[in-house]
């Protein structure tokens, strides 16, 4: 995926450099073609004025040649001066005529006298002194210079007569020049200069307006005309502007050049790069919003392709069915039918294949359930997913499997998918379960037929005492002899005693078996206790003649325990044993034995012994069954309830202590009552009490429990609830998932989390907790319980979200230490 | 009582001393425990994955086992228990499988030693 990715963003990004390349390449050798073009019609331009400036000249030139061979030959021919002067000035006004005054001026210096068609000057100036004076046999060409008469700028072209003492010239006024192809056409800023032989500026025009002074003008033709002189073909304009720079010499020595600006022939260019910049940046958005939208779409995808393998995995295999072309597709196949079964084929071979694994009764039923004609419909009757278990044999072993179909309205229309699943351990559990809630249920209703029996014994036995109260009452109220009143109030008195001991006893099995109940506990001494129970007994067993001694045994007379539990525990025995003793030989014996294992708990052991009547084996087995009630007792004649012996064994298991009963009928009998106790002031008391940061304690604390077996999660529901927790189970991940988000936040002060567990393992439960979207799914600390304590593991534990790690064998006061410090963190934050 | 059964314990392998103290001293909640371990289906199933050839249970319910023995204080298991595991893991799944006749026997051989135990207590 990443590959695909990265090919993709190559992709793009080589195809946005190819264009940049080939815009760039583009651009250098439009600009260059531009460039030469622009020069090659700079070039034709000023060749193509140097030309007409030179058939202009060349028609002056004619002229001056046809004036002065004609007064040559009219010379030789005999004509006078004045004749050829006359001629002469009919040839001015004719070429004047032609030309135009304001452009062409034609006259001639004959015999120092200055001839024109506005007449003749003698003056007695020497014309040969003058800047224009050229007498040779071919046409001169003057410099640029103001005439001393009109100061108008202007050129002379003039030439001199073989027989006659005659010079023939042309003023050509600057101002007059002219050309037939104008700069209208040509690009803006297009400049043409025209320079005479000297360098002196004759000319300067342009396509577009132009305001520099004739000095300026000039500096800058000189610096054109430098430049030209050393090939160059291109200047800084006297505006700033680059130029191309153009020239072409004449014949008369003269220089036509042209100049046009750069960032106009550039002008086009420059729109066609905004053009591809734009189209680039265009290009390149697109790409970057493309690539983006891929990004979150293969987001997604991932996304989905992950939650649809978490799906698929809960399958071991996965097909496709369709009921009109009458074809499977295996999508996802058991290692067995990869084999077997084509990828694609006829529905019945599937059926043929699947005949062979599946138990024949169960077969049929499938072939029944999901034939084409079945499938479709189920389909078309809207039923989305039906399915069922079966039998299926895996190489050698039976195990029940469930098959699903689904149909999908977005896919294909006659498709349906066909899941199989491994349920044999989901179903086992789920038997197991069953058995569970079976015996619980059997449990509860033995218990309600034996609270039934006792509510049947309790409401004969309350009636004794209260019908004796009342009708020794009405006795003792119509007696009039003062010593028999005195004798039915104390069998009142006795009576109403054994009512309140009866009423006691049932008051104190509720509130045992009420889940509320508490141990209290505290610092003790444990034999000062045993002491102060047994001393009220001492007095009794004295009037009896009973013999009740005491022995002990105990190294750590101070220990952690709810010494009023432990007193009513002795009361119930040693008062039982007091009762069922003879009088004048009875023995009662307590003894306490403390059995140390080098940790703070000890197990502190008490024996009472006595040599009563004993109990029947019968009964033995059924003495601390809560409202069972010894029928031979009753006939003794003997108060009790039958309750004392439950109650004790309810308080002993709270404590974690183990009772047993020896007994024989007639010889006595033995309790042996085994209870762990912690010493006084050790570890575990300051953690139970405290935590590690002395802030926070687990009392009270809600956990969420995740493990998948029965022993450990008995020990970590029992050693946890030693800590005063209450612990919620769960036998899998997603049982613990469904746990947590079915609660409102906050319910669970911390989870454990065996990693690995059948149907969905601690890792991905973790994850899941933490992606559920609670308010408290990110706060809630999670535990790894687990018995690996590989580093790659812890690393897969953090990564999952969890906050700690606990190796097996659990140190529960390391894991209470931790869940503590967790669980304390997380309150002061909400704070 | 239950000190005698400690001792038979851990005459047995078993390092029932200490699993009973990690267990806060509580000998009583160790020994119910340990009754549990007996009706417990997790060496079955682990079995039953070797039959199958099925390396991803067969991780599983080996992991299960190995809790249960550090748990328990059942020493000679947890160590099969943890190469079988770790063999699982390195992708071995030829000789993981090969330990679980070895972890057989010493399940057998514990659920009769608790047995025992059981019948004692």
């Amino acid at each position: 995926m990443v590959r695909v990715k990265n090919a993709s963003w190559l992709s793009y990004v080589f195809v946005l450099l190819l264009y940049v390349v080939l815009s760039t390449v583009c651009s250098v050798t439009l600009r260059e073609t531009l460039e030469a073009n622009a020069l090659d019609l700079g070039q034709s331009l000023s060749v193509n004025y140097a030309y007409e400036m030179e058939s202009n000249n060349r028609v002056y030139e004619t002229l001056l040649y046809y004036a002065a061979g004609s007064i040559d030959s009219k010379k030789l021919s005999g004509w006078s001066d004045d004749e050829i002067i006359a001629w002469a000035l009919d040839f001015f006004h004719q070429t004047n005529l032609s030309f135009g005054t304001d452009r062409l001026e034609a006259y001639m210096i004959y015999g120092g006298t200055y001839i024109s068609e506005n007449g003749v000057v003698s003056d007695g100036v020497d014309y040969t002194a003058r800047p224009w004076w050229h007498d040779g046999g071919q046409v001169g060409f003057s410099g640029v210079y103001s005439d001393i008469s009109s100061g108008e700028r202007t050129i002379t072209l003039s030439l001199g007569c073989q027989e006659a003492d005659a010079v023939v010239a042309f003023d050509i006024l600057i101002e007059g020049i002219d050309f037939s192809s104008g700069l209208e056409n040509l690009p803006e800023g297009t400049s043409f200069f025209l320079a005479d032989q000297y360098g002196q500026l004759i000319l300067f025009e342009s396509a577009s307006p132009a305001a520099f002074t004739g000095n300026e003008l000039q500096d800058y033709t000189d610096h054109m005309l430098e430049v030209i002189s050393h090939d160059g073909n291109s200047i800084t304009g006297i505006d700033g502007v680059e130029r191309t720079l153009n020239c072409s010499l004449m014949a008369n020595g003269w220089t036509a050049i042209v100049t046009m600006p750069y960032p106009v022939i550039f002008q086009d260019l420059n729109r066609l790069f905004i053009i591809f910049t734009s189209a680039f940046a265009i290009a390149l958005a697109l790409v970057v919003i493309y690539l983006y939208k891929q990004h979150r779409s293969q987001k997604e995808m991932r996304t989905a392709q992950d939650a649809i393998k978490v799906i698929s995995d809960l399958y071991y295999a996965v097909y496709a069915v369709d009921w009109e072309k009458g074809e499977y597709i295996m999508i996802k196949g058991s290692d067995e039918l990869r084999s077997r079964l084509a990828r694609k084929g006829p529905y019945s071979r599937f059926l043929d294949v699947l005949e062979g694994l599946l138990e024949k009764e169960g077969f049929e039923e499938f072939r029944h359930a999901f034939s084409l004609d079945s499938i479709r419909d189920h389909v078309h009757s809207g039923t989305k997913s039906y399915g069922g278990d079966f039998r299926r044999l895996f190489t050698d072993q039976w195990r029940t499997i469930n098959v699903m179909m689904i149909y999908d309205e977005d896919g294909p229309t006659s498709q349906a998918i066909l899941c199989f699943r491994d349920v044999e351990d989901e179903r086992r559990n789920e038997a197991a379960k069953r058995e569970l809630l079976n015996q619980a249920l059997q449990h509860a209703k033995d218990s309600a037929r034996a609270r039934q029996a006792f509510f049947s014994a309790m409401s004969h036995d309350m009636r004794t005492p209260l019908n004796a109260i009342i009708g020794l009452t009405t006795l003792a109220q119509g007696s009039s002899d003062g010593a028999r009143t005195a004798d039915y109030l104390g069998k009142i008195s006795s009576s109403a005693r054994q009512l309140l001991e009866l009423v006691d006893d049932i008051l104190e099995v509720g509130k045992t078996e009420h889940e509320s109940f508490i141990l209290e506990k505290r610092e003790t001494d444990i034999v000062d206790t045993v002491e102060a129970a047994l001393s009220p007994f001492r007095t009794m067993a004295e009037s009896d003649h009973k013999e009740l001694t005491s022995e002990y045994n105990v190294e750590d007379r101070l220990v952690l325990a709810d010494s009023f539990r432990l007193t009513q525990i002795l009361n119930n025995i040693v008062s039982n044993a007091l009762k069922f003793t003879e009088n004048g030989v009875g023995r009662i014996s307590v003894r306490l034995d403390q059995h140390k294992n080098g940790t703070p708990v000890s197990q502190y052991v008490f024996r009472i012994e006595d040599n009563g009547l004993g109990m029947s084996s019968d009964f033995l087995e059924h003495i601390f069954e809560p409202y069972a009630r010894e029928t031979r007792f009753a006939s003794q004649q003997i108060a009790g309830t039958g309750l004392g012996m439950p109650i004790v064994k309810n308080l002993v298991t709270q404590m974690s202590g183990e009772i047993s009963v020896e007994s024989r009928l007639s010889e006595g009998s033995v309790f042996t009552i085994r209870i762990p106790l912690e010493k006084a002031g050790s570890s575990a008391q300051a953690m139970t009490e405290s935590g590690d940061n002395g802030e926070v304690s687990l009392d009270g604390c809600r956990l969420l429990v995740a493990e998948d077996n029965m022993i450990n999660m008995e020990i970590m529901t029992e050693m946890l609830g030693q800590y005063n927790t209450e612990i919620v189970q769960a036998w899998n991940g997603q049982e613990a998932l469904e746990a947590f988000v079915g609660h409102e936040a906050g319910y669970f002060d911390a989870i454990l989390l065996d990693m690995q567990m059948p149907v969905m393992d601690g890792l991905e439960a973790a994850r899941a907790i933490r992606a559920s979207g609670t308010s408290d799914c990110l706060l809630v600390p999670i535990v790894a319980v687990t018995a690996n304590a590989f580093a790659q593991d812890l690393a897969r534990c953090r990564e999952a979200g969890m906050d700690e790690h606990v190796s097996k064998p659990i140190d529960f006061r390391h894991l209470a230490s931790t869940l503590s410090r967790l669980i304390g963190r997380r309150r002061q934050g909400r704070t | 009582m239950s000190e005698q059964l400690l001792e038979l314990l851990e005459a047995h392998g078993v390092a029932a001393k200490e699993a009973a103290e990690r267990l806060g001293g509580n000998c009583a909640l160790y020994l119910r425990v340990l009754r549990r371990f007996t009706e417990d289906r997790s060496c079955a199933l682990l079995c039953e994955a070797a039959v199958c050839a099925d390396a991803h249970k067969g991780l599983l319910y080996s992991h299960t086992l190995k809790g249960i023995a550090a748990n328990l204080g059942f020493s000679r298991l947890s160590e099969l228990t943890q190469a079988q595991c770790g063999l699982f893991r390195s992708g071995d799944t030829q000789e993981a499988f090969a330990l679980t006749g070895d972890i057989e026997a010493e399940c057998s051989r514990l659920t009769a030693l608790l047995e025992e135990v059981n019948g004692q207590s």
